[in-house]
């Protein structure tokens, strides 16, 4: 199996790398529903567009944003 | 030639300086053989002062070929016999052993700490043929007249034996860690891709690096979360004065548009005014790494390029010896002897003067000591020649820092104003100076800003002017620089404070980490992974801290050489029998690791024309020559090429143009001021050039 982001090998659905920056964006979800009361995919666009989102963060939430997850 | 007494000393500059110290004339004979230099002294005797170039012996692999590990058989052997560049090594060793013959005393001058210690060994033991156990020791912590006289006339009986025991055994652990696990990686990418890149790691490379990958994933993977914040001013006598909000941050932005909305437009009372004075104490002396982390932040020097300069310094006699880690100034150094020499230069006379005042002198120290040096500490000599700026700038700081410690404490006043806007507090701040104290001494490297208030009384109203909501968002944890990672170094207890500042600028060579805030590349990336799952005592900062206090121990005779080593050993067995067993799998992730690093290099920016692909610098098959293309070219997308210099070499500057915005390039040719290209056929500057040129021409040829 390969990473749907980058293609790296791995047995998971990503790679350990984009795993783990999936999980951040699932995790702080909650943090900016609570917040700013945004749907999910005002909060991936958000996410796309912040300065301070990591590279991996943002390839994650491009990804689950063109496959409209 | 009469029989003298040979002294060593580690550098030639120290060589120059003991000699003139020691001569009854101040002006010792300079004999020039083979290249190398050398002085005799008239003393009591005379004097031989030769130097070395640092290390002159290391530990070489005893056998032939490098092209295969594990290799556990060393000997310490002269550096032009294992390395290649070391070829002028030869002249200096065949120089010392030659006076040697003659010497029928010996002194060794070298530095007082592990290197300077196994230095003076090596040349006793090797060069002048054992001789260690006859030799003298001089110890000093200044290259001054009068410390190298007393260290002369009252040297120590024997060389500290313990000292240079944990010297060689550092050098030895860390020769087995690099030689075996650096080939073992190099010849896994060599053997798969059949071409050659030298790829190291070491004992203390290998955990600093994993700190950085560490800070790079919490970068790369981070999701920012938002919160809110008030920001408010207030409107005292036609001036604007920042206030802050009695709660910093708010979760929800609804909560801070309710404070907004709730102060708009109201009137402030003061409500309390509230004063309180602090004493600041004196800064405490610096240790190398206190010395490095300030001149990084003040002048941006990496932590190495302070070093170097202390080093030279120290060598002009006008800094204690720098790498130290004590902060302490014990009085023998003589507090006012080098005040008063202080007071020789006009910038800091007064300063000095002031301070020679007091009757008792007591400088502030820090916990930290060191057995061999004090803390860093300016000689009281003023500079003999000129010194450049960076040398001038380190020395002032030193001197200014030297002062300080011997300050009064500074007070300072800071005012809280409590300003209630219907029923929400506002804090307005102000700061000022009593009394400066040691600030004075340490001007103009001081860090503190004054605030100063109108006077206020409590009751009276002010106009807030414009409380708004800020949005704003959580940060990823910062880079490391070259400072901060020396810091983290030196806080876990990996590496020595000499080679600290030397792990990072490799770090660098090897293409592992890049930029000044230290990004990690995919190459890095990809050598620690192979490290993590094959050979993982290699990046474990336990272990290599573990390794450190043993070696420590050395030091202090309560742990021995030969155990050490064996641990060494019976440890790297197992890791490189895996790297062995695994060398396809390595082979295969590192070569493709320093293809993408290697193409990364050539990648100059965005194809301005497609905007998809990336433009790159390639060789043509045909006519073998580079040119500009885009990436898009290999899949008949873009044609787009530009033409480059031939001769020379040209890198990706990663900085846009400041004419046309385009991607440029360095280009450095021997002779040549390097200098940047934009490759861009219309970029307004060229035009700019051509016009200035043309009117340059039109000029000469018609003066009036």
């Amino acid at each position: 199996m390969k990473c749907e982001v980058c293609k790296r090998e791995t047995p998971n659905r990503y790679c350990e790398l984009h795993e783990n920056a999936y999980g951040n964006l699932m995790q702080k979800f909650e943090v900016w529903k609570d917040a700013a009361g945004v749907s999910w995919e005002q909060y991936l666009n958000e996410i796309v567009e912040n300065q301070f989102t990591g590279i991996w963060a943002k390839e994650v939430a491009e990804h689950l944003l063109k496959n409209k997850e | 030639m009469e029989k003298y007494t040979l002294i060593l000393t580690e550098k030639p500059n120290a060589a120059k300086r003991i000699a003139q110290a020691l001569d009854q004339k101040g002006k010792p004979k300079r004999v020039e053989e083979k290249n190398v230099s050398y002085f005799l002294a008239k003393r009591d005797k005379l004097l031989v002062v030769v130097s070395a170039l640092g290390h002159l012996y290391t530990v070489m692999h005893i056998g032939k070929g490098r092209n295969y590990y594990p290799v556990f058989n060393f000997k310490w052997a002269p550096r032009y016999l294992a390395e290649r560049g070391a070829k002028h090594i030869r002249a200096w060793i065949e120089v010392i052993s030659k006076l040697a013959k003659n010497a029928e005393e010996f002194i060794d001058a070298c530095d007082y700490d592990i290197e300077g210690s196994l230095i003076g060994y090596c040349l006793l033991k090797y060069a002048c043929e054992n001789k260690e156990n006859a030799a003298k020791r001089m110890k000093f912590s200044t290259l001054t007249k009068k410390e190298l006289e007393k260290a002369y006339s009252e040297p120590l009986p024997k060389l500290d034996f313990a000292l240079i025991e944990a010297g060689k055994t550092r050098h030895e652990v860390d020769w087995l860690y690099g030689v075996n696990v650096s080939r073992a990686l190099t010849l896994a990418a060599k053997r798969w891709s059949g071409r050659y890149a030298t790829l190291s790691t070491g004992r203390v490379q290998g955990p600093t690096l994993k700190f950085l990958i560490d800070r790079e994933r919490s970068i790369r993977s981070f999701v920012p979360a938002p919160y809110w914040s008030i920001r408010a001013a207030v409107d005292i006598e036609g001036s604007a004065y920042e206030v802050e909000y009695e709660k910093k941050t708010f979760e929800k932005r609804v909560d801070a548009d309710a404070v907004a909305k709730a102060c708009k437009g109201k009137a402030g009372k003061i409500e309390k005014i509230e004063k309180k004075s602090t004493q600041q104490k004196p800064p405490i002396p610096f240790d190398l790494g206190a010395l490095q982390t300030e001149a990084y932040s003040l002048f941006g020097y990496t932590p190495r390029r302070t070093s170097h300069i202390a080093e030279r310094l120290y060598l002009g006699a006008l800094i204690s010896y720098p790498r130290t880690s004590s902060q302490k100034l014990p009085p023998a150094i003589g507090y006012r002897t080098i005040l008063k020499g202080l007071s020789k230069e006009r910038a800091y006379k007064r300063l000095a003067s002031g301070l020679l005042q007091i009757g008792k002198l007591k400088p502030r120290e820090g916990a930290k000591e060191d057995p061999a040096h004090p803390a860093v500490y300016p000689t009281g000599n003023v500079p003999e020649r000129s010194l450049d700026e960076s040398e001038r700038r380190i020395w002032d700081l030193v001197v200014r820092r030297f002062m300080a410690v011997f300050g009064e404490p500074a007070v300072k006043q800071s005012m809280k104003v409590t300003i209630n806007v219907n029923g929400h507090r506002f804090y307005l701040w102000g700061r000022r100076i009593l009394k400066e104290g040691w600030m004075k001494f340490y001007k103009p490297y001081v860090r503190t800003e004054e605030v100063a208030l109108p006077p206020l009384k409590e009751g009276e109203t002010v106009q807030p002017k414009g409380i708004l909501r800020e949005d704003k968002f959580t940060k990823p944890p910062p880079r490391f620089n070259p400072s901060s990672l020396l810091k983290k170094m030196e806080k876990v207890g990996i590496g020595t404070k000499a080679t600290r500042a030397d792990i990072i600028e490799t770090l660098h060579s090897r293409k592992y980490i890049t930029e000044e805030r230290i990004v990690v590349t995919d190459l890095g990336f990809d050598i620690i992974d192979v490290l993590h799952r094959y050979c993982q005592g290699v990046i474990s900062v336990e272990l290599t801290r573990e390794l450190e206090e043993k070696m420590e121990r050395i030091q202090t005779k309560s742990e021995k050489r030969e155990n050490v080593l064996s641990e060494v050993v019976e440890g790297l067995k197992p890791m490189l029998e895996e790297l062995k067993q695994r060398e396809a799998v390595i082979g295969e992730a590192l070569s493709n690791a320093i293809k993408r690093s290697r193409m990364q290099e050539r990648i100059v920016g965005d194809c301005p024309t497609c905007h998809t692909g990336k433009l790159m610098i390639l060789y043509s098959r045909k006519t073998r020559k580079r040119f500009i293309g885009c990436t898009n070219y290999f899949k008949n997308v873009c044609q787009t090429s530009f033409p480059l210099p031939q001769r020379g070499t040209v890198k990706p500057l990663h900085r846009p143009c400041k004419g046309c915005g385009w991607p440029t390039l360095i280009v450095k040719m021997r002779g040549r001021r390097p200098w940047t290209l934009c490759f861009n056929g219309s970029c307004p500057k060229k035009e700019e050039r051509r016009k200035r040129l043309e009117m340059r021409s039109l000029q000469k040829r018609n003066p009036e």
